[in-house]
């Protein structure tokens, strides 16, 4: 569309900016409600003072390492998988491809689990993940490289996710009992028990593999155009693809080494992204992570308060409330 | 669509066997069945010589031997008999009736569906066990139903993206509200999570005798049904003037496959897979009439799962791998293989 009013405008809508920002805000104040509630609820006022240092020893405790460390986690982990559904959705023109559908998750889960049996340490565990993404990834790339329509893609996904999901059970079935619990936890995806540590791991990731996705978008909106007009172009399709792949997984692998898997962020995120600012652009990529983390935020929020004493991990709360409206999703699809 | 003589769909895509290799293949299979169930007798934590199996099953023993084999391995080899049967005559069921490569009761939901119903039977509403099996029918209808209709809609009716991201979908909600019903009932979680991985350890052997009305029912419907599915297969205008009602037809066959899928999650749990994997190993072997791929399926399901169970049994010693686990890791490769090769609307 290049009405008048978008050529003089230029490049940068309004809502380009508005959105985001409004977005940002949201997640603030979400992580400022997550500082104040839970076994001790503090007013946002003494909460933001913990923050700093300035309130008694007891409360700056509480809100720097029980509650910020969560939070900042649950930060990062949403965008880094919203970017990551980002991408895939891009990529396989499926708006219903996402790394937990196509296994990538599976595999990133499969190389924590295995690794929590082997009794890694806290510092391997990312690794393992990040592997066993790139190892779930790389697999559906062989078994699909014939045929790389998205479709297929997706398919042969939901097989190795299949795979993945039996090796993990596989593996709990043979844990070392004093390890269990540890696994079984982290499974659900849950954000309990974060620390500094986690932050760091999940900053570090964000820092690498964010400017990766940035970098990656441009081609991945010529890729969109279609193949042949992609090759006129002058972009080289068959590497692009792969490497818009490999940073999916990475993000994605990032995500789940911090908190477990976390269903339907990374699939929900982007298609709330497109349905507020449009197809794929640096635009969407920011609203995509705003939203993710904005929805892990609050489906920690809500598994930690809504039931309280019984605190549910963020993991069961997005897909269980996730699924329905991509359920609507498919149903809408069907009609259009 | 083009209208092809009868028959014309079914030969091109495998040369209809001849008739020896259609009463050889299922002679085989039986033979092969027997052989499993007494491998299943015989091998486990506990080895136990043919004789001794023997002997027991006859009653004439009544000592540790005569313990494991009629209370401990009995009952799981008739469940695995069942269970496998039903799954693998509802997954040709299911392919047949969506004539959809990948329909079967794993991707449709329903494995899951029942699950769901299951775990709420049992750890939310406290019923009796007796009632499971109607939880997992109740379950696995609706996961089936929703699937369904979310994939009937649009352009790309029923390709088999659609029915399988449908059936991904509903599975992922199911299980996902399946793991926030454990994490609220950690009492009940544990009893409950050895079932959800689809196991044939620990079955009682009564509750077979109540469901074996709707097994007939299922296997008599399935035997009527076989026709119409051949008509079904040549496209429906063709069955139309074949004088079928491909919608009805469609209705049973989707009904008889919820219902045969049901029995066999409430005796096993949900076993990944089987409907998939069998019904294609079958048409390679018989051909793709629907008749024959039924009886070798209906054969071949029961092998595949009892195979399943004792490597489970026997390769994790003194442990168990279920077996629900094993079929998962062999279907999923058979799932890759047939969506890279299914042609057209993909």
């Amino acid at each position: 569309m290049t009405t008048p009013s978008t050529v003089l405008v230029g490049r940068i809508r309004p809502r380009s900016i508005i959105l985001p920002s409004s977005l940002a805000l949201g997640v603030l104040c979400l992580m400022a409600i997550a500082l104040t509630l839970g076994s001790s609820d503090l007013s946002l006022g003494s909460a933001v003072s913990a923050a700093v240092g300035l309130a008694e020893p007891g409360e700056v405790f509480i809100v720097r390492e029980l509650r910020l460390p969560r939070v900042l986690v649950a930060v990062g982990v949403g965008a880094t998988l919203g970017a990551s559904g980002t991408l895939m959705q891009g990529l396989m023109r499926n708006p219903l491809a996402s790394p937990d559908i196509v296994g990538v998750t599976g595999g990133a889960s499969l190389a924590t689990v295995l690794a929590i049996s082997g009794a890694a340490g806290p510092t391997l565990l990312p690794v393992a993940a990040a592997a066993g993404a790139l190892v779930a990834t790389a697999v559906l790339q062989v078994l699909g490289h014939r045929n790389s329509s998205g479709a297929r893609l997706v398919l042969i996904g939901i097989g190795l996710h299949a795979i993945a999901s039996a090796g993990v059970t596989l593996t709990i079935a043979r844990i070392p009992a004093d390890r269990l619990g540890a696994a079984e936890v982290w499974l659900a995806g849950s954000l309990h028990a974060r620390t500094w540590t986690h932050v760091g791991t999940i900053l570090v990731g964000a820092a690498i593999t964010l400017p990766l996705a940035f970098g990656l978008l441009r081609h991945l909106r010529t890729l969109e155009l279609g193949d042949e007009l992609a090759v006129g172009a002058g972009v080289r399709v068959t590497r692009t693809r792969h490497l818009l792949l490999m940073s999916s997984a990475l993000l994605a692998g990032v995500a789940v080494a911090v908190s477990g898997p976390i269903a339907f962020v990374a699939l929900g995120a982007p298609h709330i992204a497109r349905r507020l600012v449009g197809p794929t652009s640096p635009a969407t990529l920011t609203t995509a992570a705003l939203i993710g983390a904005l929805l892990v935020l609050a489906a920690d929020l809500i598994g930690k308060n809504l039931l309280a004493p019984t605190s549910l991990p963020a993991g069961v709360v997005t897909a269980a409330l996730g699924a329905p409206y991509l359920l609507w999703l498919l149903h809408r699809m069907g009609r259009t | 669509m083009t209208v092809r003589p009868a028959g014309v769909r079914g030969a091109t895509r495998a040369p209809r066997p001849g008739a020896a290799r259609v009463v050889l293949v299922p002679a085989a299979l039986l033979l092969l069945l027997v052989v499993t169930v007494l491998a299943s007798f015989a091998i486990g934590s506990v080895r136990l010589p043919p004789g001794e199996v023997i002997d027991a099953l006859r009653g004439a023993r009544t000592t540790e031997t005569h313990l494991i084999v009629r209370d401990l391995r009995l009952p799981r080899a008739v469940a695995g008999v069942v269970a496998g049967l039903c799954l693998a005559v509802a997954g040709v069921l299911l392919q047949g009736a969506t004539r959809n490569p990948l329909a079967s009761p794993t991707l449709l939901g329903i494995t899951s569906g029942a699950g769901f119903a299951v775990v709420v039977s049992v750890a939310v509403l406290d019923m009796p066990t007796r009632y499971t099996v109607w939880a997992a029918f109740l379950g696995g209808g609706i996961a089936a139903g929703t699937a369904l209709a979310l994939a009937g809609t649009g352009r790309d009716a029923m390709s088999p993206v659609r029915l399988a991201l449908s059936g991904a979908i509903v599975s992922l909600l199911l299980s996902a509200w399946t793991q926030a019903l454990l994490a609220l009932n950690q009492a009940d979680a544990d009893q409950v999570r050895h079932w959800l991985a689809g196991s044939l350890a620990g079955r009682d052997a009564a509750a077979v005798p109540p469901l074996l009305p709707i097994i007939g029912v299922g296997l008599l419907a399935t035997a009527l049904l076989a026709r119409s599915l051949d008509a079904l297969s040549l496209g429906d205008e063709a069955a139309v003037g074949l004088g079928q009602h491909p919608g009805r037809v469609r209705l049973l066959a989707g009904l008889t496959a919820v219902c045969l899928s049901a029995v066999a999650v409430a005796l096993a749990g949900p076993i990944a897979f089987l409907g998939l994997i069998v019904p294609h190993v079958a048409r390679a072997l018989v051909g793709s009439a629907h008749r024959d791929v039924l009886i070798t399926s209906a054969l071949l399901g029961p092998v595949v799962l009892l195979a399943a169970d004792i490597v489970g049994r026997v390769v994790a010693r003194p442990s168990e791998i279920q077996a629900g686990v094993l079929t998962a890791l062999i279907g999923a490769p058979v799932l890759i293989r047939v969506a890279s090769r299914a042609k057209g609307a993909l």
